[in-house]
């Protein structure tokens, strides 16, 4: 079904409900009155059968009335259609209907909302604020909110520092958050000595563990308050925001280049994929050419990237349960590839290697022969890794019928990625919406066969994307022997810099270098998204522009942020050791949930 | 000159026990050091190599380990029953410890004319003091755990007893049939008798119910639950830090020796070497690591097991095996000695 | 010399016997009734008894007690003092009775001792020269079948009932 088909329906179902409809990019954003929003995105997701609500944000337009834009982005996996619903909001009145009751996946998003920008959503069963702690005034991603800073001292005495700093007394902490969470009232404690009290009503024997935010297994600081009746989890909650670095709020005060680094620092495990992500928005938004060997280079790169990535969530889902010499055989692998990323950017995790419209410089001599090695390398590793497990049956009775969910939840939490596809759903955008290139390469995409998804089917699902990777990467170095010599970045001057030569001889060259360098590049006012198959799931960059160099808006919907709501509904009733490799089969990166 | 026996006596026992508690603190040390540098092999890194090292292996690395063990704070939880926290490690060191004394080393041999035993003591029920002291290392775990006022210290306490407390029944049964078969309770005699074939031969089976319910005795993977380290922090030793954690870790180390002792005195024959080449204890301190070793492999190879299946485990396959065990044992026996 | 051992394992048997009841937190009762059996079992050396002493660790201070603990751990009442006061009003006749008889009990096992009624059969030497495992095994197997085959009928009685109690209506 296409994007006119669907706005034919949607004008015809709801001819008074929409205000403006705006087509920008190819992409179509439909502007709703708040009145009308429960009743369209309910008929979306049962007659127009989009799934998924794949992501939900706002933009602040001040000094703009209505001040708020709320954008709903909603995904059909079975027409591969995407639509955005926008609600416009007056500063003088933030409240509008939750969406949780249609898609359960939009709790997160709207706790996120309401933390940074203060919006209400009404009907939301938990709102409390989710990246921050609940003892913050404020919202930081509203216009008005400045960016926070250490000032610098230039005196030691102390009667001159104090009364220039903010006031040292915090508000009193709540001690405990309490909301509804599948219908069942739910506390969320926050001091983290609390003594063994019930904890959910009804249920009178069970103990409040916290697991993390200082914990071997939760990959990184993740708080889950649990609920356990002997070991066994009756509640779940995870609690995060320990690892808020406020990025998207720092990406508006950057130029569009220099935010670049800053979403490396997001999931550290697929920098290619952040930074991908993020240039193919802003490429979108500024209609840029990608040079073919380019994109080669940026297949090549994520692809080798996701096999590291898979690498340790295999390995520390090994380890999680109790095998860690597959978690050192994987970190050993791990090293090829990070030498990889050390020969063409430098760095070996934040590569920063991307630009917009291509590559920061070409590939070294030798990237080729060191890729190849390391494909060549990775397959018998692999078969050494299911030596030791696929057979192992203590690895077998801990992972088979663990964490069992189905197709239907995992789309209404708004899951993507292995963890989708462990459920038998076909969805990889490589396929389903290709980019740089993707439609050029022969390869599968591995689905689970079996009816409900659990750790092992996630794990099996991860070892033969590897292997399939293996076979992109193998075409792609074809390609880039018969580019050997073509431009890796765009000949765009708005966009990418003239090569130093040009600058002796041309006087355009030189004003072309000048404002990038001084000014940085200028897209025009709008927005658009753009997503990636990451490690994860979909990584999506939503870059909103208001025609100066920096941002209005960079929003991030990250696989891993997604993937984690579902840990209350997927870890009820199974024990606190499978816990651990729960929280391993989402393989969440903490940056990339808390960024 | 001529001492009264007793003194004698006396003072041959606290000899005896002073080496033998230098030789297990030093076998410790060097364990962990092996153990380090086995698992590191296995897992494919470099491990322990810079202290002291030979041939690329740190010899005075327990050493070093000693020393930042001594110094290192000790750490007291505000809330910890101050008692219980304190004896709980002793507790744990001193039957691991105490076992030792009836443990059989070497032949019985002249020196200067006296006769030497190279055993503490030949209780003629060496087997059920061997298990009776076992069956108290418990107790420094559980009180470890609930001294430390912990939730994670605490759940690895409710796990280590229900565990142990299950397997040292399958434990205690697979020793019976090598028990029937010697006819004694005396770890001395079970090993005279074994000069010629080693009991190994006769009971296989009650040979691996041994060893796995060694294995869960002493807390190893795959059976290391009390101290999951993903899942529990550390257990029962979460707190613990400085010297009362280096008994803890001293405790299980020379469990893991003993219970190798156990079964090499019991099925591989003890001190008894073939041909009768190298004096005896060398054979025991052979057999000993060849269990060791073993126990090191299966942590570098094994994912751990949840609570329930270990438990599902031990009463439903372990036990009646080793039920069976003693039934055909005995029946064997009955046949064959008619 | 040889009573110094005795009196050693006597005196401290009496004294955490003492501790159990004396004690206010439950665990210390606990671990002072193992003090206890530890004790006892020390006697039971000193008797030539040796395979009791064993198995009276073994069962006790290595079964029996540690779930104790566990239970105590896993309720963790509290201190005793905590508890609202005359609770059971009965209980204190009720252990008076008993306690009375306990003390006549012993007093005549004590008298008896102390008249001269000659040794029983299982004299040390006895036990020397058959062995003390041999003893128990042959008493349990021959004299005492039935008591024994009955007590163990009785714990089975026991198990069956806890499953019953213990399993959830599901």
């Amino acid at each position: 079904m296409s994007t006119e088909t669907t706005l034919q329906k949607l004008r015809e179902r709801f001819p008074n409900a929409i205000q403006n409809i705006y087509p920008f990019r190819g992409e179509t954003t439909v502007t709703l009155p708040r009145e009308s929003l429960l009743q369209v995105a309910r008929w979306l997701y049962t007659d127009l059968h989009f799934e998924m609500l794949l992501d939900l944000t706002a933009l602040d337009w001040l000094p703009r009335e209505p001040r708020f834009d709320i954008l709903y982005y909603f995904l059909s996996m079975q027409n591969n259609a995407r639509l955005r619903l926008r609600v416009q909001l007056a500063s003088n009145d933030t409240n509008i209907p939750s969406l949780t009751t249609i898609y359960p996946g939009a709790n997160f998003y709207e706790r996120e909302v309401f933390d940074l920008f203060g919006i209400t959503f009404n009907g939301h069963p938990f709102l409390h604020r989710l990246l921050l702690p609940d003892y913050v005034t404020g919202h930081p991603l509203r216009k008005d909110h400045p960016l926070g800073y250490e000032p610098v001292e230039f005196t030691h005495t102390y009667a001159e520092i104090q009364p220039g700093k903010p006031n040292a007394v915090a508000p009193p902490k709540p001690r405990r958050l309490i909301g509804s969470v599948g219908g069942a009232v739910t506390e969320l404690p926050l001091t983290l000595g609390e003594p063994a009290t019930p904890w959910s009503g009804g249920q009178s024997e069970t103990l409040l563990i916290n697991m993390g935010p200082h914990h071997p297994s939760t990959h990184g600081v993740l708080r889950v308050a649990l609920e356990v009746d002997g070991e066994k989890i009756v509640n779940a909650m995870p609690d995060i925001g320990y690892l808020h670095t406020g990025i998207e709020k720092n990406a508006e005060y950057k130029t569009y280049l220099k935010a670049i680094p800053l979403f490396d620092r997001m999931d550290y495990f697929a920098t290619f994929f952040n930074d991908l992500a993020y240039c193919l928005a802003v490429e979108k938004l500024m209609e840029v050419d990608v040079p073919e060997r380019a994109q080669v280079a940026r297949v090549i790169l994520c692809e080798v990237q996701r096999i590291q990535s898979h690498l340790i969530a295999v390995g520390s889902q090994a380890m999680d349960i109790g095998a860690v010499t597959v978690m050192t055989y994987a970190f050993r692998e791990r090293e090829a590839a990070l030498d990889i990323f050390e020969m063409v950017a430098g760095a070996r995790m934040m590569t920063s290697y991307f630009r917009f419209g291509g590559l920061a410089q070409d590939l070294p001599l030798g990237f080729s022969d060191a890729v190849r090695a390391f494909i060549q390398m990775i397959p018998p590793r692999l078969k050494e890794y299911e030596d030791l497990l696929n057979k192992n049956p203590i690895w077998l009775m801990r992972t088979r019928g663990i964490a069992e969910y189905t197709a239907e939840q995992a789309l209404a939490h708004s899951v993507t990625g292995p963890m989708l596809r462990a459920t038998g759903v076909n969805w990889d955008l490589r396929k389903a919406s290709p980019y740089s290139g993707y439609e050029q390469y022969d390869f599968e995409v591995p689905v689970s066969t079996r009816a409900k998804a659990d750790v092992l089917e996630c794990y099996y699902i991860r070892m033969e994307e590897m292997r399939q990777s293996i076979r992109i990467v193998e075409q792609a170095l074809a390609k880039l022997e018969k580019t050997r010599g073509q431009p890796y970045v765009t000949s765009n001057r708005k966009v990418a810099p003239p090569p130093k030569q040009e600058l002796q001889s041309s006087m355009e060259a030189v004003i072309h270098h000048f404002k990038l360098w001084t000014e940085g590049i200028t897209p025009p006012v709008g927005y658009a998204y753009a997503s990636v198959e990451s490690p994860r799931g979909e990584l999506g960059f939503l870059v909103s522009s208001d025609g100066t160099p920096k941002p209005h808006r960079v929003r991030v919907r990250t696989p891993s942020f997604a993937n984690l709501q579902t840990l209350p509904m997927i870890s009820k009733g199974y024990y606190l050791a499978d816990l651990v490799g729960i929280i391993a089969m989402t393989d969440i990166i903490l940056g990339d949930v808390d960024r | 000159m001529t001492l009264d026996p007793i003194v004698i006596t006396l003072i041959e026992a606290v000899v005896k026990t002073i080496v033998v508690i230098v030789a297990l603190l030093t076998a410790f040390a060097y364990l962990t050091l092996v153990e380090r540098y086995v698992i590191a092999k296995i897992q494919s890194r470099i491990g322990p190599n810079r202290v002291g090292a030979i041939g690329g292996i740190a010899l005075l690395q327990p050493i070093a380990d000693a020393i930042k063990m001594i110094f290192k704070e000790d750490f007291w939880p505000s809330q910890a029953d101050k008692i219980i926290y304190t004896i709980a490690p002793g507790i744990a060191v001193g039957t691991a410890l105490l076992a030792w004394a009836v443990m059989p080393l070497h032949p019985s041999t002249e020196i200067f004319g006296y006769r030497v035993d190279f055993f503490i003591a030949d209780v003629n029920i060496g087997v059920l003091y061997l298990l009776a002291i076992g069956s108290l290392g418990v107790y420094g775990i559980v009180l470890g755990g609930w001294g430390s006022n912990n939730k994670y210290s605490m759940l690895g306490a409710l796990r280590s007893t229900a565990q142990m407390i299950s397997y040292e029944v399958s434990l205690g049964l697979a020793l019976v049939g090598v028990l029937m078969i010697s006819g004694s309770l005396s770890l001395v005699t079970i090993v005279e008798k074994q000069s010629f074939i080693w009991n190994v031969v006769w009971q296989p089976l009650g040979f691996i119910i041994y060893f796995i319910a060694a294995v869960a005795e002493v807390n190893r993977l795959p059976f290391d639950l009390p101290e999951a380290e993903t899942e529990l922090v550390a257990g029962y030793q979460t707190e613990y830090s400085s010297l009362k954690f280096a008994l803890f870790y001293m405790a299980e180390y020379i469990n893991m020796i003993t219970v190798s002792a156990i079964a090499a005195t019991m099925f591989l024959g003890g001190y008894q070497g073939p041909f009768g080449i190298l004096p005896g204890v060398h054979w025991l301190v052979l057999k000993i690591m060849f269990f060791i070793f073993v126990m090191m492999w299966m942590r570098g190879t094994l994912p751990r097991f949840r609570y329930d299946q270990l438990m599902r485990f031990g009463w439903q396959v372990l036990l009646p095996l080793a039920l069976a065990n003693i039934f055909i044992t005995a029946l064997v026996m009955l046949v064959v000695g008619a | 010399m040889e009573s110094i051992p005795f009196y050693f394992l006597a005196a401290l048997a009496v004294l955490a016997a003492l501790g159990v009841v004396v004690m206010r937190d439950p665990v210390y009762s606990a671990l002072a009734l193992a003090v206890v059996l530890t004790a006892l079992a020390g006697l039971y050396v000193l008797l030539s008894a040796p395979f009791l002493a064993a198995a009276q660790v073994m069962i006790y201070a290595g079964a029996i007690l540690i779930l104790f603990v566990f239970v105590i751990m896993l309720l963790s009442p509290g201190r005793e003092g905590d508890a609202p006061r005359g609770a059971l009003k009965w209980q204190r006749p009720l252990a008076v009775i008993f306690g009375g008889a306990l003390v006549a009990q012993l007093a005549l096992v004590l008298l008896m001792t102390i008249l001269p009624t000659g040794r029983g059969l299982y004299t040390p030497e006895y036990l020397a020269q058959i062995g003390s495992t041999q003893a128990v095994g042959a008493a349990l197997f021959t004299d005492y079948l039935l008591p024994f085959e009955i007590t163990s009928l009785l714990l089975l009685v026991a198990m069956v009932g806890v499953i019953v109690l213990a399993k959830k209506k599901s």
